[in-house]
């Protein structure tokens, strides 16, 4: 795919029954419950053929990505009293069990957080409220599914890998315009749009985020998701966290944090694992 | 401006011969984490929950705990 060499296909149809069976119950079933919907429709089976993989589905198990807010092992954010869990924190992403049970983890620690405690006072609750509401006072304007759309249209055509740094600062550029129209003229009619209102603006967020946090990283590392195409490939320094503030501006701020020492130690041959398995083009020729 | 209407299929259908909405029922509605499924009123006078809004992500929880079995998912045209 990288080279231009797919589509990336999953294949099976060389595995017993009750293997397939088996991976078949963790992907239809665990991981994404349409997915032998999906395969049923097109008339696709994975005892039969090679699947064609899309991007977005190649984990064939959930657990490849870490970002989102920063917390700690109870699933603390940086503000006492307030948790992150799921897919939206830094831990592993895109399966029910994680979520589960990482939800867990800030529920017990946030009972013991709360014993003994008031609510807090809340300032900000006037301008949020104006911000929150500001879509239902015009009398016409941009609906908010157009500006999710596009602003999910950037994202997909100028933030995906390989990251190029002259088309993400096109993303920046562009996003900063889909803010001023979403501020100045996004416009709902019920409560339904309201609530796609203030996704969009999240949607937004994300997007500027995500678009700030790749210009930050300028260390080309493991294969495809992080190609920073202007940049070589730098072993030494990409292992690390890099944390995302709101600046003093309210722009993006960013610094870098180590990582702390794992709980379980991952062997030495072990740790450039992602790199051994893929096959080689001369292996695969040999086959 | 004016708004447009763009015709789709809906994935989520509901029987209305099953549905139990007049009888206080709300659950497919309660659990939808999209808020697109609304009730109205049928041409023959009783309720039936329907798809208002075209931004089903198919994740099934209507179809699962529908007490009558009334709701079914179906995967549209565009995700064939």
């Amino acid at each position: 795919m990288q080279g231009d060499k797919g589509p990336v296909y999953l294949k099976l149809d060389h595995l017993a029954e009750e293997t397939v069976a088996e991976i078949e119950r963790g992907l239809h079933i665990v991981e994404r419950p349409t997915r032998g919907h999906f395969h049923q429709g097109r008339g696709t089976d994975h005892r039969n053929q090679m699947i064609e993989m899309h991007i977005s589905a190649i984990g064939v198990c959930a657990g490849d990505s870490a970002s989102g807010i920063f917390v700690d092992k109870h699933a603390r954010t940086t503000i006492p009293g307030l948790y992150a869990t799921g897919d939206m924190a830094n831990v592993l992403h895109n399966y029910m069990l994680g979520v589960f049970t990482n939800g867990a983890f800030a529920g017990l620690d946030a009972v013991d957080y709360i014993a003994d405690r008031d609510f807090a006072s809340f300032d900000d609750a006037e301008v949020e409220r104006v911000r929150v509401l500001a879509p239902t006072k015009r009398d016409d304007g941009i609906p908010p599914n157009q500006i999710e759309y596009k602003t999910r249209r950037l994202g997909n055509d100028y933030l995906q890998p390989h990251k190029v740094t002259a088309r993400m600062a096109l993303a920046q550029q562009r996003l900063e315009e889909v803010r001023e129209d979403m501020e100045n003229g996004m416009y709902v009619r019920n409560d339904h749009e309201l609530m796609r209102a203030l996704e969009a603006s999240t949607i937004l967020d994300c997007a500027d985020m995500a678009g700030a946090a790749s210009m930050y990283r300028t260390e080309s590392r493991w294969g495809l998701y992080h190609n920073r195409v202007d940049y070589a490939r730098d072993d030494e320094n990409w292992f690390c966290h890099t944390i995302l503030t709101k600046g003093d501006d309210g722009k993006p701020a960013h610094r870098k944090q180590h990582v702390e020492p794992y709980i379980v130690e991952v062997d030495d041959d072990e740790k450039d694992a992602y790199y051994k398995q893929r096959a080689s083009a001369s292996s695969v020729a040999a086959e | 401006m004016p708004l447009a209407q763009t015709a789709t299929t809906v994935p989520v259908v509901v029987d209305n011969a099953l549905c139990i909405t007049n009888k206080g029922c709300t659950v497919c509605v309660d659990v939808c984490p999209l808020d697109v499924l609304r009730i109205v009123e049928t041409d023959d006078g009783t309720k039936t929950a329907y798809m208002k809004y075209d931004e089903c992500w198919y994740c099934m929880p209507c179809e699962a705990n529908c007490p009558t079995n009334a709701v079914i998912v179906n995967l549209t045209y565009l995700l064939k």
